[in-house]
């Protein structure tokens, strides 16, 4: 379903993706793991179109269309969904104002009419309950004065109502405490779907003990250099990276 | 060429009669068309935007004769002054008399930087004083730092003025570092009372590379102090310069920079302290015209009695100065019912992808920070005055020179001494 | 709220919008409030005032001021401390887009016998495109010691991170921008009754028509 092909990236010519390629098919969940600076989180930003990354090479198909080619709102409303590792604050918009402008957005691409807003409530507040999240929260405006735990809470919000194709989460479980990251990893959980994939960015195995991926995929210098089944997310938790490290350079 | 003007004010019929003089003993084109200049505009008014607050023409009641070359008599008298006098900072001391410079009662510099007499300096501004600055001042002199220097101690300009007269002095210096060049300047003012009427223009250049400090000291009692302070910076230059007011009847500094060069760095500041019926105006105008430039604006004043501060910071951001970072904060604490501060922060900006601002406050001191301090034992007097060294001192202590540092505080402790 | 036509694509035949509004608070904790919302004419110069006299009397002035295509506004207050313990607060955002000039010139004077006045003043600038001026001209001017003013004014431009973030959610460009600059105006927008805050924020989204590419 996502396919990625020969993809390289640069910043200032500095070249962070190296000729990678890496598919994950429907209802799959992909667990990308590696050492920090390997160029993960690179990639989900070049998956969402992310402006500053220069693409030398490759492509990103997303059935069977080229995402490069398009802007990056227009990946999302063909099904991208971009977990944020920090995601950004925007002071003066309201959390609320935001959903529902983004659901709209979704809607009108589909040429269906814009949500009441009895119905837009209703939707947020059943998506929210189920993630524990506070309607107090819910009237600040975007990401402003919210807690690790919460931005990453309201990510998996914002991601159960919009429903995509493909859901990036990039270290999703950093700065999390055992608690918040049960609970967004329940979120995540109750999204998977035969239609619908999980490409799930993380440095560390714990996340994986409560989103269990389907496949493995480790990440150095820019390149896959291993895959395989959970069984590897638990060799990398005992050895460390250091052995695909070697094997990159 | 001033037809349109109808009436010319005492002092300005007293300036067209002293330029006149000066054009019949030695004619310059440069200085008619810098006379011309002013001319056209006059002494300011309210109405000129940039001297808002500082109505020129209403406070000068007439210019004051202009002060002739020192004679060596007069050089011998300043010689025995300078034996006596302390000095505000370490390092070489150039001294201007009568708005010359004088060699002989200057001392030797260090390696790296030279002095040079005789060119007529442009001082490249559009302002009515910085034009007669331009028309009447002797020939400045330039003190050139080589590329690559690193002048360690700071190099004092030391304008002397004898107390005994009336007259006005004229006087213009520049500063050019080459690239790469390091050097500290320190430009104290001295021995004026309240007849002299001082005029004086610096203007600086810093080629690319080049990191320069500049420390004004005003602290004698002129009638009337017009300084003018211009720097133009190339690429990867660094302007660090404050100014410290603690005298003068009428004191108005006036001060232009402009970042020609990318990444080039600012960082100004100043305290007025202002009291009895004093009135000083600080004026600025900071020109981003080159991308990645950051300026950093902190300025501060303590006004007491019947006296009146000004602050005006203007910040220009060209269209080309993408990526510029400026900040402007200016502060003010009123003692007295009767003192008066007017501030106009301005921000000009015509590039879009910037991060600016600016902060004004006016305000008297926190009731609540004395009583806490009183609570603790500490008498009134005390505890106002801890305060107001605090918040001197904070706008001081910005200056990356630990020397610098303390001669100003000094000057700031012994200005609230007098006065507690 | 002014929606006056602002001239042709080249700025020609617009309305030339020059007002006088001046309140006075003559009674003891009277009030004056001002909100404008400024979106129309080719030029506006408009500098709604309150002279507050009356004891403990307050002035307030919140103001969204937009400008796009060539549309120069230059709006701004003035509050006239005279009598004792009197208040203003100044709420100002402008945004200026296309080839326009957006100016804030305000005043804030606390006089002799302004015996705890106290003044708050925001002005923040967005500037969206290449070609167009953000400018804040404030004059403030204390005569009483015990007069608290506070001035604080920022410019900045609408940031990459948010506007891709909202892209990343399927928001296009332009309605990327109305959200952020309905964010941006939302403190002014909440001192309008209901119906006419929905309807300037319609009003701001057209004005914006067209200022991104």
């Amino acid at each position: 379903m996502l396919e990625i092909r020969n993809l390289s990236v640069s910043i200032q010519d500095k070249l962070i993706l190296d000729n990678l390629s890496l598919g994950v098919n429907a209802g799959e969940v992909a667990a990308i793991m590696g050492p920090n600076g390997s160029g993960k989180s690179t990639l989900a930003y070049v998956i969402a179109g992310k402006p500053g990354y220069e693409v030398t090479s490759g492509e990103i198909l997303l059935d069977g269309d080229n995402l490069l080619e398009l802007e990056p709102n227009e990946r999302a409303l063909r099904g991208v969904f971009l977990a944020f590792q920090y995601p950004t604050e925007i002071p003066g918009v309201g959390a609320m104002t935001f959903l529902k402008a983004a659901l709209n957005a979704q809607r009108r691409a589909r040429g269906e009419s814009d949500l009441t807003t009895p119905d837009f409530m209703r939707r947020v507040r059943e998506a929210a309950q189920a993630l524990k999240i506070e309607q107090e929260m819910l009237r600040r405006p975007l990401n402003v004065g919210f807690s690790g735990g919460e931005k990453k809470r309201f990510e998996v919000l914002q991601m159960a109502l919009l429903g995509p194709r493909v859901g990036v989460l990039d270290e999703t479980d950093s700065g999390l405490d055992i608690d918040a990251l049960r609970i967004v990893a329940d979120g995540v959980n109750a999204l998977r779907d035969p239609a619908r994939a999980f490409v799930v960015i993380t440095h560390y195995q714990r996340l994986l003990d409560h989103i269990r991926p389907d496949v493995v995929h480790v990440m150095s210098r820019g390149r896959i250099v291993a895959s395989g089944g959970p069984e590897l997310a638990l060799e990398l938790e005992r050895n460390g990276y250091r052995d695909y490290a070697e094997e990159a350079a | 060429m001033n037809a349109h003007v109808v009436n010319r004010s005492a002092a300005e019929k007293t300036l067209f009669r002293q330029f006149a003089e000066q054009q019949a003993r030695e004619p310059s084109p440069v200085r008619a068309a810098a006379f011309a200049r002013f001319a056209e505009a006059g002494l300011p008014t309210r109405r000129v935007e940039a001297w808002h607050y500082t109505d020129l023409r209403a406070a000068m009641a007439d210019a004051a004769p202009v002060l002739a070359a020192p004679t060596p008599a007069d050089i011998k008298a300043a010689r025995l002054r300078l034996a006596r006098r302390e000095r505000f900072a370490p390092g070489a001391q150039l001294v201007l008399l009568g708005g010359r410079y004088i060699g002989e009662l200057s001392d030797r510099l260090p390696d790296g930087v030279t002095v040079t007499e005789g060119a007529v300096l442009a001082v490249p501004v559009a302002d009515p004083l910085a034009a007669l600055n331009e028309a009447l001042s002797p020939s400045g002199c330039t003190i050139s730092v080589a590329r690559g220097a690193e002048i360690a101690e700071p190099i004092t300009i030391l304008h002397l003025a004898d107390g005994m007269s009336d007259y006005s002095v004229y006087s213009r210096s520049a500063i050019a570092l080459n690239a790469g060049a390091r050097a500290s300047f320190v430009e104290v003012f001295e021995g004026a009372q309240a007849r002299v009427q001082r005029h004086s223009a610096t203007i600086m250049t810093l080629a690319k590379g080049a990191k320069a400090r500049h420390v004004a000291v005003v602290g004698d009692e002129p009638g009337l102090h017009i300084e003018t302070h211009v720097c133009d910076l190339a690429e990867n230059a660094e302007l660090e310069a404050f100014g410290l007011i603690s005298g003068g009847d009428l004191t108005r500094r006036q001060i232009f920079v402009r970042m020609t060069g990318d990444e080039a760095k600012v960082s100004l500041g100043g305290l007025a302290l202002i009291d009895g019926d004093r009135r000083a105006d600080t004026t600025l105008q900071v020109v981003h015209a080159a991308p990645r430039g950051t300026s950093r604006e902190f300025y501060r004043a303590i006004v007491d009695d019947d006296a009146i501060g000004v602050f005006q910071g203007k910040i220009i951001v060209e269209r080309a100065a993408q990526k510029t970072d400026g900040a402007m904060k200016s502060q003010a604490i009123l003692l007295s019912p009767r003192a008066q501060m007017n501030e106009k922060p301005e921000l000009e900006i015509f590039a879009d992808d910037v991060v600016c601002g600016h902060g004004a406050t006016v305000a008297s001191l926190d009731p609540e920070q004395v009583f806490y301090l009183r609570s603790r034992g500490i008498p009134e007097s005390d505890a106002k005055a801890m305060l107001l060294e605090a918040f001197g001192g904070e706008s001081i202590d910005r200056i990356e020179d630990e020397l610098l540092i303390e001669a100003l505080r000094a000057r700031l402790r012994a200005w609230l001494g007098s006065r507690m | 709220m002014q929606n006056w036509y602002p001239g042709d694509a080249q700025g020609r035949g617009g309305i030339y919008n020059f007002v006088t509004k001046r309140g006075d608070c003559r009674g003891a904790r009277s009030k004056i409030s001002w909100t404008q919302v400024e979106t129309g004419s080719a030029i506006t110069w408009k500098y709604p005032s309150c002279i507050l006299r009356g004891e403990a009397s307050r002035g307030e002035f919140y103001s969204i001021a937009i400008s796009n295509g060539h549309q120069q506004v230059d709006s701004g207050t003035k509050m006239i401390h005279l009598g004792r313990n009197t208040t203003s607060r100044i709420i100002s955002k402008g945004v200026a887009a296309g080839k326009s000039q957006n100016t804030y010139r305000g005043q804030v004077s606390a006089h002799r016998l302004a015996t705890g006045a106290r003044n708050f003043t925001n002005c923040d600038s967005l500037l969206i495109g290449q070609e167009c001026g953000a400018h804040t001209v404030p004059y403030i001017e204390a005569k009483n010691s015990s007069a608290v003013i506070e001035h604080e004014a920022s410019t900045s431009k609408v940031s990459e991170e948010q506007m891709f973030y909202c892209l990343q959610r399927g928001l296009s460009a332009e309605e990327a921008t109305a959200l952020i600059v309905n964010g941006f105006v939302r403190d002014v927008l909440q001192q309008l009754p209901m119906e006419f805050a929905v309807e300037a924020q319609k009003l701001i989204s057209i004005s914006l028509e067209g200022s991104v590419g």
